[in-house]
């Protein structure tokens, strides 16, 4: 089969080590980080304990009556600190009882004072040399109680948008999650194009043409290379987005996958139209990711059977793979169906590369057929 | 029976081939004509690399356009200068061929061993192609066209490249294979197709000049053609008033062979086809060019 | 003959379309900041009414405008402005918006000029250098360069107070953040776009006989094999001149769209364009616009190495795209390599000095605000090391080819 053979020799192996390489570099430089720093230093880590906790209590929502109980958990917290700070003697020596009372004391004593430097000294201890998760946490609660108070505040009559707001899903897994998807979603496109690039050039270089379009295959060889491009397309894809989810899995946010993206942390930073879970939007991005690595391929597929050299190819390929990060990262992947944008300019955009896509192909196509070969 | 019917063929501003009729039966077709006169352009049209701009080509009456596949099943072609990959061993590589030529695996695999050994190479099936000679890749693309066992089989200079003794082999191994095929392949070195082509065509200004078999080609210079021994300072003046085809350095002078149309006191010679060839580009041979390095 | 080279190096349609891309991308980029355009412009006002310094007298001056503009709203007479903005709700809420937007701005420079003097006599450098060795995690030999280099910063601290360099009036930065947009966003984009233009043409000049199959003629005539020394020099002019044309098309348009009237010869070291706690200080005493120049030689000279980068393995692949791959994977090589040394002696520093780090934080040259680069030579020793170094190397590759059998 002729398709076999078109594989074999896209997946040309000096060629795979060259992705490879390029690949553990692009997550060497932007993507690890996301993976290793996750949760992100306290009181993120903090918070995030919190959050898993509220949403094994208390489900995916926390409606007003529960949140009473979140406040009971606070105000466990806080006998934490007070029961530490009572036991210190420096605290004790400067009468702080509490964490607040400690914050409030810092703030008020004059700077450079011998009481400041006291005050600022047994703060940096608790926090930094001993960390002590009780004030840490109390940081963390304080947060997040201060969202979901402020968010009785959201409302979006202009957007049409609704909702209590009362999801879990805090916005540091949201932001965790975007910067991840979005660099793995160039690095798709950018292994795409750089494999489908070759489907055609080298083989027109080679002088091939000539005797591959007067076989029995002919000029049909054209939608076999297409369908050979495809499935190494879809494959390549599924194994980026395997072995992402794969590291991504080690995050521990699926917990909040059932989430709503109208959370109350959430929802004062960015709105979206559609009431979709965590897990949904995850599944569209995926969706997303999939349509533009085929967008990429059928681009990469027509332009390397228009050039006549690399430089034209690699200078090509790289407005192409520029535009397509720059779509991903302004709404296509980043904040995909937020309010940022109205609901139709995000179709309108998927139904215009959609169309590019096709067009580009269905135009060289039909040239395919006439076209004189030398 | 492959028929040109009328053919002419545009490139933009240019045109290549103008109104060219030609029909093909069994038998082997020596395409004789200098480079640039349209010889490429007829063999890929032939070849359905590129169309006609005006008129048709067909194959037991049908265009060859519109049998599409059916047509390129019966097809082997050797381009001139064709392609291949440097790191695949010749089987792998006619065993991608064979893919596109649409033969099943075990097939292709039984005719691969027994056209490798056809053309001498069964010893380097295996071997990597980067590591041919250029005769061997030649032989190899020989290999590739016929994989299919054409019906029509069109070579584009195929004998470039090959030293005497694989041209010589060459030969004979066309003259089997043109029992029931039609086999068209163009030179520029007259020996490859004389004694085996039954008819030779010659382009000239983008139109087939003749199409006749050799003996009615030779029979146009019967009678004209003289040879004769003359001092070296009289080569200018024949050369004026005669077509010299060629001159050759002797002894006491010097040999020349000469188109005339009267006689004279010179030796009539027994043309050659390459004299026909010589006589009918003779505006194109530089005769002058050859002199300095007799 | 190195007209010929330079002809094929220009003749590529692709080239100007990329070049072209290039230039969209940047004017977009430019544009972006558009919205803070209108306030920006204040500064030069303030330099044109109390003169390039903030001088004692010219803080003087625009509390005294201050007041008076405050004064036309209020019957409350204010000795000072810090004691007006104390009782702002006096005054601003019968403030029309443009003279609420005059004060805003006044009082901006106005603050920061006061705090000038007093933030660098406070400024403690040993904090910054505490900060990065906790960050990169340095210790042994590394700590003591470190502990050096900041000595040598605390002096040219000291020096640029006399000089009085810090006073000198620029955009805002912690509030227009004009510095990282010119040297950082568009810099950077600039610096990465003349890189793969040179990669490109440099790996096509070179590699040109050999795609088009005319190398084993070409390299019989007289001319022969040293044509590829013509290409050498054929793509180090073309890249030159591309990369130029892409710097001052960009750099042109910026200037252009942001008025920096009065700006530019301020000096680069003042305080107003912090935009962090620590302030840029360059190891020299130079304006914005010997800065720039500076700037501007040091991204070219960086393409020049980035050229003759290419041109050595290009040579040795003789593939253009083998080239480019090579190139990619050099680059993410060597990053990772940089990132592996040891943090304990001095090599971790050394590792620093190459322009595959030195393109990644072009808003830090010539300055002493990034702690892993911070040697006054560094940008100098950088190009001068690597570009020797590949000078002999693709010499030697040369050399190596003249003498190679090719098949």
């Amino acid at each position: 089969m002729i398709f076999w053979h078109e594989m074999k020799k896209l997946w040309n192996p000096k060629v795979l080590i060259g992705i490879l390489l390029i690949s553990l570099f692009f997550y060497e430089f932007f993507l690890s980080f996301y993976f290793e720093y996750f949760p992100n230093g306290r009181p993120t880590a903090d918070m995030h304990k919190i959050n898993v906790e509220m949403i094994e209590d208390y489900g995916h929502t926390l409606d007003e009556s529960e949140f009473e109980g979140v406040q009971l958990w606070f105000e466990e917290t806080n006998k934490e600190a007070q029961a530490y700070l009572e036991q210190d003697p420096t605290a004790r020596e400067l009468g702080i009882t509490s964490y607040q009372s400690l914050h409030e004391k810092l703030a008020d004593a004059e700077f450079g004072s011998a009481e400041y430097k006291k005050m600022d000294q047994l703060y940096s201890r608790i926090m930094f040399e001993e960390e002590v998760d009780a004030f840490w946490e109390i940081q963390g609660y304080e947060t997040m109680m201060r969202h979901y108070e402020d968010s009785s505040t959201i409302s979006h009559p202009v957007d049409g948008i609704e909702d209590n707001f009362h999801s879990i899903l805090p916005y540091y897994v949201y932001e965790n999650f975007q910067n991840l998807i979005l660099k793995t979603g160039t690095l798709i496109t950018i292994v795409v194009s750089l494999v489908i690039g070759l489907v055609h050039l080298p083989d027109q270089r080679k002088n091939m043409l000539p005797i591959q379009y007067v076989t029995r295959k002919g000029r049909r060889l054209f939608k076999s290379k297409l369908i050979a491009s495809l499935v190494t397309t879809l494959v390549v894809t599924t194994i980026y987005l395997g072995a992402f989810f794969l590291l991504y899995s080690q995050n521990g946010t699926s917990p909040f996958f059932d989430s709503s993206l109208r959370s109350f942390e959430l929802g004062l930073g960015v709105m979206f139209w559609y009431d979709f879970t965590f897990g949904e939007y995850i599944l569209a991005t995926v969706t997303i990711i999939y349509g533009v690595a085929i967008l990429s391929a059928l681009l990469s597929f027509v332009i390397s059977r228009l050039v006549s050299n690399y430089l034209a190819l690699v200078g090509i390929q790289i407005c192409v793979t520029t535009s397509m990060a720059l779509i991903f990262s302004t709404f296509l992947l980043v904040r995909l169906f937020s309010t940022d944008f109205s609901l139709w300019v995000y179709w309108a955009w998927i139904g215009v590369l959609g169309v590019i896509g096709i067009c580009a192909l269905l135009w060289r196509n039909r040239i395919e057929w006439t076209v004189d070969v030398f | 029976m492959l028929e040109v019917h009328h053919v002419t063929k545009n490139y933009q501003s240019f045109t290549a081939l103008k109104e060219v009729d030609l029909q093909f039966d069994h038998g082997i077709y020596g395409l004789l004509a200098p480079n640039g006169a349209g010889k490429t352009t007829l063999m890929k049209m032939l070849v359905t690399l590129t169309f006609p701009s005006d008129g048709e080509i067909t194959y037991n009456h049908e265009n060859i356009v519109d049998l599409g596949e059916e047509y390129r099943d019966i097809l082997g072609y050797l381009p001139q200068d064709f392609g291949y990959y440097k790191s695949y061993t010749a089987e792998k590589y006619l065993m991608y061929i064979a893919a596109l030529k649409g033969l099943d695996k075990t097939k292709a695999k039984l005719r691969i061993k027994e056209l490798l050994e056809l053309v001498g190479l069964q010893d380097v099936g295996r071997k990597k192609l980067k590591k041919f000679s250029g005769g061997m890749i030649q032989r190899v693309g020989v290999c590739q066209a016929l994989l299919n066992d054409p019906k029509v089989l069109i070579l584009d200079e195929p004998t470039a490249g090959l030293d005497p003794k694989e041209r010589a082999r060459f030969k004979r191994l066309l003259s089997t294979l043109a029992r029931d095929r039609i086999i068209l392949l163009s030179t520029h070195i007259v020996s490859d197709i004389e004694s085996i082509a039954k008819e030779i065509i010659m382009i000239k200004d983008k139109r087939v000049l003749y199409k006749k078999n050799q003996e009615e080609l030779r029979s146009l210079l019967e009678g004209k053609l003289f040879e004769a021994i003359i001092p070296f300072e009289d080569v200018e003046a024949y050369h004026s008033k005669f077509s010299v085809l060629s001159e050759k350095q002797e002894k006491n002078g010097i040999k020349v062979r000469f188109v005339s149309e009267q006689k004279g006191a010179w030796n009539e010679v027994e043309p050659s086809l390459e004299d026909v060839f010589l006589y009918v580009y003779e505006e194109e041979t530089d005769l002058s060019e050859d002199r300095k390095h007799d | 003959m190195i007209r010929h080279e330079l002809s094929k190096a220009f003749r590529s349609p692709v080239l100007y379309g990329l070049v072209l891309f290039f230039l969209t991308l940047n004017m977009a980029l430019i544009v972006s900041n558009d919205y803070k355009k209108e306030s920006l412009s204040f500064v030069s006002h303030v330099v044109e009414q109390y003169g390039p310094k903030a001088t004692d007298d010219s803080l003087l001056k625009m509390e005294e405008d201050g007041l008076e503009l405050i004064h036309d709203y209020t019957d409350r007479r204010f000795s000072t402005l810090e004691e007006a903005l104390q009782h702002e709700d006096s005054f601003i809420p019968s403030m029309q918006q443009d003279d609420f937007e005059r004060l805003k701005q006044l009082v901006l420079y106005f603050e920061t000029g006061r705090q000038a003097d007093s933030f660098y006599k406070e400024l403690n450098l040993q904090d910054a250098r505490s900060g990065a060795i906790d960050q990169y995690g340095l210790s042994g030999g590394a700590e003591d360069v470190l502990i050096n280099q900041y000595e040598k910063a605390e002096e040219r601290k000291k020096e640029l107070v006399e000089n009085a360099e810090h006073l000198s009036f620029f955009f805002h930065g912690a509030t227009y953040e004009m510095h990282s947009f010119l040297f950082k966003e568009i810099g950077r984009a600039l610096l990465f776009e003349a890189m793969v233009l040179t990669v490109l043409l440099t790996a096509h000049v070179t590699t040109y006989e050999f795609e088009r199959r005319t190398s084993l003629t070409l390299f019989v005539t007289k001319k022969g094999r040293t044509m590829m020394r013509d290409k050498w020099v054929a793509s180090t002019v073309a890249s030159g001149i591309i990369s130029a044309f892409v710097f001052a098309f960009t750099l042109g348009i910026y200037f252009i769209f942001y008025d920096y009237s009065g700006l530019l010869s301020s000096s680069f070291s003042n305080f107003f364009m912090s935009e962090m706690k620590m302030p840029y200080i360059s190891w020299w005493n130079v304006t914005f616009t010997e800065y720039l120049g500076l700037f501007v030689l040091a991204a070219l000279a960086l393409q020049i190495v980035f050229n003759w980068i290419t041109y050595a393995l290009a040579l040795h692949l003789r593939n253009g795209h083998l080239t480019y791959i090579a190139f990619a994977v050099l680059f993410g090589a060597y990053l990772c390599f940089s990132s592996l040394l040891p943090a304990n002696t001095g090599l971790i520093f050394a590792g620093q000095f190459s322009p595959f780090i030195m393109i990644l934080n072009p808003h830090a040259w010539f300055t002493m605000n990034n702690p892993m680069t911070i040697f006054s030579y560094y940008e100098v020793v950088t190009l001068a090391a690597w570009g020797l170094g590949f000078i002999l190397i693709g010499a030697f590759s040369y050399k190596h080819f003249t003498r190679q059998s090719l098949l």
